[in-house]
C-alpha cells in the first residue's frame, strides 16, 4: 500500500496538470448543436496529440464563445479555453456524414491551443509515416498503418508533399486559415480509416484525443516522438516563442497588439469562412435543450437508437463529476485496431491523490 | 456459292496469328482482387508522364492507383507509397487534388451499417465535405479510395468545391494505372 501511495505521489509530482484536465462524454455535444455520436473508442492508439504542447482544449469553435452560434464575445475569451472537453464530431453540418446519427456532421474535432495567438503554438505529426497532400488550409499525414490524419487551418507549415515525418515532428501552427476567408484560431483534426466494404471514413476523434492527451500530460508519452524534440516538459511552450504559464495561461488570454482584442460578430473573422461553413445549419435549433444528466451517453452503443442531444454551455461545467468518476481500464480490439476508453471522468489525478491520502493516512494510523 | 479470292489469304493469315501471351497475375496485395482489363486510355502512359520521383514511388507500391485521364495534371502529381496504400496530390494554382487509395481496412464499429447515399465510378459511395474540401469515398477492387478536391481561394464560393460537378467528373475520370 506504502509503494502504491508512493507511486501515486510521484506520479502527482510529475504531472500536476493532468489531475486539472477533465472532459465531458463523447456523444454530448453543445445544446442545440446536433446529435453526438456516444463513442469512446479510441480509433487510434497510441497517436500523438496533435499539437505539441499543452493546455489544449477539444470544444466547438462555432458554438463557442464568440463563433457564430455561440455566446456573444471574444474568441479568446476565457471560457473557450477551459476545461471539460467537448466532443464536436458529429456537431451540425449539412455535410454527408454516415458515422453520425444523424448521418450529417462536422467529421472531426476542434483544438485550441494554449491561447488564441495567431500562428504560434505548434502542430506535430500524430504519428510517423508520410505527408501526402498540402492543400491552401489542410495537410493530410498517412501513418505507416494506413491511418490518416488530417490537419486544416494552419500557417507556417513546415512540410511539403512526399515528406516523411517522424512522430512529434513540426508540422506548422496553429491558425485561422480557411482559403481566403477566415475562421477561428484553431485546429480542425481529422482521423480518416478505410473502412470493408465501404470506403474511408472519418472516425470518431475524441477518444484518441483524450487517451492521447492524458499521456502527453502525464510524460508518458514515448520519447520516439511522443515527448518534444527538446525533450523536455510537454507543458513547455515552443522555445521561439514566449514562454507562458502552462495551464494558468488559460486565464491569461493574450493577443497580438495587431489584432483587435475583441472581435465584432459581424467582421469577417465570423461572418467568413464560418458562415460559409456553416450556411446550411438550421439556424432555427434550439439553444436551450434541457441537459440530460441522467444517463450515461458514452454506454449507449446503438447509435441509431440512442442518439444523443444533451444541453450543456461551453465552459460552464468544469470538472465535477469528472473529476470524481473512476476510469476503467480500457479495452482492446483487435480486429478494429482500436481500444474503448472509459466513458467518463478521465483525469487520473483526484485518484491518484485518493489513493496517496489513502496511504498517508493508514501510515499515520500505524504509527499512533 | 464461292469465296472470294481475298477471303482465303485472310483466313490463313488468321490461322498464323500466335496464340495471346497469358496475362502476369497482378502484383497486389492478397485482399485486393485483380483488376479489370486495361481501360482504353493508356495507362502506361500516364504512369510514364509522373515525375521521376513518382514513378519511383508507384512503382514501390504494392496497389495500383488511381490518376486522371487529363495529361497535364498526372504531371505534376506527387505520388507517395506506403504499405497497403498509395496516394497522389496534384497542386495546381487554385486548387489541389488528392487522391488515396487504402487496402489497409478496418471492419466497421461493432453493430454499425454503414450506407453510401450516391455512386461513383458506377459503385456506391459518399460524396460529402469536410471544412469545404469536397470530398468522396468509394471502394473498388478491394480498396478503399478517397478524391479530395481543395479550393485555395473561397471554397465558399469556387462552383468546384461547392457543387458535386467538378468532383464527379474527374472521378468518373481516374484510370488504374499500376505499378
Amino acid at each position: 500500500m506504502r509503494a502504491v501511495a508512493l507511486a501515486a505521489a510521484v506520479a502527482l509530482c510529475a504531472s500536476p496538470a493532468l489531475a486539472q484536465f477533465t472532459y465531458r462524454p463523447a456523444g454530448e455535444l453543445v445544446s442545440g448543436s446536433g446529435r453526438g455520436r456516444p463513442d469512446m473508442t479510441s480509433y487510434a492508439p497510441g497517436m500523438r496529440f496533435p499539437t505539441e504542447s499543452a493546455p489544449a482544449y477539444a470544444n466547438s469553435q462555432v458554438w463557442g464563445v464568440g463563433g457564430n452560434y455561440g455566446p456573444s464575445g471574444s474568441q479568446c475569451d476565457a471560457r473557450n479555453r477551459s476545461y471539460p472537453w467537448h466532443d464536436n464530431y458529429c456537431e451540425s453540418r449539412s455535410w454527408d456524414m454516415p458515422m453520425c446519427p444523424s448521418g450529417t456532421g462536422h467529421q472531426g474535432q476542434d483544438i485550441r491551443a494554449a491561447n488564441c495567438q495567431d500562428n504560434v503554438h505548434w502542430v506535430v505529426a500524430a504519428a510517423t509515416g508520410r505527408i501526402t497532400n498540402v492543400g491552401s488550409y489542410s495537410v493530410y499525414l498517412m501513418a505507416d498503418d494506413g491511418t490518416r490524419y488530417d490537419y486544416l487551418h494552419m500557417r507556417s507549415v513546415q512540410v511539403a508533399a512526399g515528406a516523411r515525418v517522424v512522430r512529434g515532428d513540426r508540422l506548422g501552427r496553429v491558425s485561422n486559415n480557411f482559403g481566403g476567408t477566415a475562421t477561428t484560431i484553431h485546429l480542425h483534426f481529422n482521423i480518416n480509416r478505410a473502412v470493408s466494404g465501404f470506403g474511408t471514413v472519418y472516425a470518431p476523434t475524441y477518444g484518441a484525443l483524450i487517451e492521447a492527451y492524458q499521456r502527453l500530460l502525464s510524460v508518458t508519452d514515448p520519447p520516439d516522438g511522443g515527448a518534444p524534440r527538446d525533450g523536455g516538459s510537454p507543458i513547455d511552450v515552443p522555445r521561439d516563442v514566449p514562454r507562458d504559464n502552462g495551464p494558468d495561461v488559460v486565464a491569461m488570454v493574450d493577443v497580438p497588439r495587431d489584432v483587435p482584442r475583441d472581435v465584432p460578430r459581424d467582421v469577417p473573422l465570423d461572418t467568413g469562412a464560418d458562415a460559409a461553413a456553416l450556411m446550411d445549419v438550421p439556424r432555427d435549433v434550439p439553444r436551450d435543450v434541457p441537459r440530460d444528466t441522467g444517463s450515461d451517453v458514452a454506454v449507449a452503443r446503438d447509435l441509431g437508437a440512442a442518439p444523443v442531444d444533451v444541453g450543456n454551455d461551453v465552459g460552464s461545467d468544469v470538472g465535477g463529476e469528472d473529476a470524481s468518476t473512476p476510469a476503467p481500464t480500457p479495452t482492446e480490439d483487435a480486429g478494429c485496431g482500436c481500444r474503448t476508453l472509459p466513458s467518463r471522468g478521465g483525469a487520473a489525478g483526484p485518484w491518484l491523490l485518493a489513493l496517496a491520502a489513502l496511504g498517508l493516512r493508514r501510515r499515520r494510523a500505524m504509527r499512533s | 456459292m464461292r469465296p472470294p479470292a481475298l477471303l482465303l489469304p485472310l483466313l490463313l493469315l488468321a490461322c498464323r496469328r500466335d496464340p495471346p501471351a497469358p496475362t502476369s497475375p497482378p502484383v497486389t496485395p492478397p485482399t485486393v482482387v485483380a483488376p479489370t482489363p486495361a481501360a482504353p486510355v493508356d495507362a502506361r502512359r500516364l504512369r510514364d508522364l509522373l515525375r521521376p520521383e513518382s514513378r519511383r514511388e508507384l512503382d514501390a507500391s504494392t496497389i495500383p492507383l488511381l490518376l486522371p485521364r487529363d495529361e497535364a495534371l498526372v504531371a505534376v502529381a506527387v505520388v507517395t507509397a506506403g504499405p497497403g496504400w498509395v496516394a497522389a496530390s496534384i497542386p495546381l494554382s487554385d486548387l489541389t487534388i488528392a487522391i488515396h487509395g487504402n487496402a489497409n481496412r478496418h471492419p466497421p464499429p461493432p453493430g454499425e451499417v454503414l450506407r453510401h447515399a450516391s455512386t461513383l465510378r458506377g459503385v456506391p459511395a459518399t460524396v460529402s465535405r469536410n471544412e469545404l474540401i469536397r470530398v468522396a469515398t468509394w471502394e473498388e477492387r478491394g480498396v478503399a479510395w478517397s478524391l479530395d478536391i481543395e479550393c485555395s481561394s473561397r471554397p465558399d464560393l469556387d462552383v468546384r468545391c461547392v457543387q458535386e460537378d467538378y468532383l464527379r467528373a474527374l472521378a468518373d475520370s481516374l484510370v488504374e494505372v499500376r505499378p
